[in-house]
């Protein structure tokens, strides 16, 4: 295998097992849409985490399931007025346990970064 | 949404999404409204991007989501589908008979018997080739069409089983057509399912009640709960 397919390989199976947790940092910052939250994912990591298109359904269908994240019918903002039929959209957002493991896995994620970092610079 | 055309486009993309769940309509609707929402998003943001780039075939959206909600499904069990297969062999049973009086009535119609030339010979065994044939072709259509179009048969209709690919969604020609092959040889049929109870056994993912067939080509009958 050339070294640019290995780096790639490398690079998608680390960053695999961040999926979750930056989708779980991008909606402490507030309730969001599935698009939007992968949207905003991929544009806050630079293109490094990218989660595509409907990639994103079964995710987070783990983390409802987790407990860590909440699914809820909202109102969508009519366009034709206030007699229309009222339209409902799903938006996702964290449940307290979800605000809770955030603290913690700040903590580990940093602890994580200083050992790689010391382990690279050696 | 940018123009009539990518409205257009976003309506067939959902309808193909939709058609490969197989579940009911108002099932569908808050999932498929929660998609368009998506879609749209995606479209605004990004116009010079297609459906597909963005969001991948419709086949692979399908698949998330049907991963992605609980359908009140759960895989059906040995008994059950048992009975759904009896009243599918039943119909064919109807069926296969009326295709072999209809064919033997047309026969007898055609061919004088007091003179047959070898015009006529060759006549009379092309029709007893198809009558022969024919329950074949029926069950062929039956099965495979049936669970094609539809995901279900009569018989599994009955008993509310539909048989899907494992990630929920409707199963392809090609799956359709490997998992019915011991239908259409049936001395092979108990082996199909003792080898797939084995098999199901050695990777430890017991539950699913799967033929070796439907192992094979990632296939399961599922129940509505």
């Amino acid at each position: 295998m050339l070294r640019d397919e290995l780096l790639l390989k490398y690079s998608i199976e680390f960053k695999k097992g961040f999926a979750k947790p930056f989708i779980l940092f991008t909606l402490a910052k507030k309730p969001n849409y599935p698009y939007i939250l992968s949207r905003e994912i991929n544009f806050l990591t630079k293109g490094q985490i990218v989660i595509t298109g409907s990639n994103i359904y079964p995710i987070l269908k783990d983390l409802v399931d987790e407990g860590l994240v909440d699914r809820k019918k909202v109102i969508k903002p009519s366009k034709s007025g206030d007699n229309a039929k009222k339209q409902y959209r799903s938006v996702y957002s964290l449940t307290k346990d979800g605000k809770d493991l955030i603290v913690d896995l700040t903590q580990s994620l940093k602890e994580f970064v200083d050992i790689i970092t010391v382990f690279i610079e050696e | 949404m940018s123009g009539n055309t990518d409205l257009i486009t976003l309506n067939k993309y959902i309808e193909e999404v939709s058609r490969l769940l197989p579940y009911s309509r108002t099932e569908k609707q808050p999932v498929l409204d929660d998609l368009q929402d998506d879609l749209q998003e995606a479209v605004h943001s990004d116009p010079t991007q297609d459906l597909y780039t963005t969001f991948g075939s419709p086949r692979e959206v399908a698949r998330n989501l049907s991963k992605s909600h609980d359908w009140n499904i759960r895989p059906a069990g040995w008994i059950v589908r048992t009975l759904a297969f009896l009243v599918d062999f039943l119909i064919l049973l109807v069926l296969a008979f009326t295709s072999i009086i209809t064919g033997l009535v047309s026969l007898s119609n055609t061919i004088n018997f007091d003179k047959v030339e070898l015009f006529e010979f060759i006549i009379l065994f092309s029709v007893l080739g198809f009558i022969g044939l024919s329950p074949v072709i029926i069950m062929f259509l039956y099965f495979v069409v049936s669970e094609k179009l539809w995901a279900t048969t009569i018989g599994k209709w009955v008993f509310k089983l539909r048989t899907v690919d494992v990630s929920g969604i409707k199963p392809t020609w090609k799956q359709v057509i490997i998992r019915n092959f011991t239908k259409f040889q049936g001395e092979f049929l108990p082996f199909d399912i003792i080898i797939g109870m084995l098999m199901e056994k050695e990777k430890g993912t017991p539950g699913r009640y799967q033929r070796a067939t439907d192992i094979l080509v990632d296939t399961m009958v599922v129940r509505k709960a």
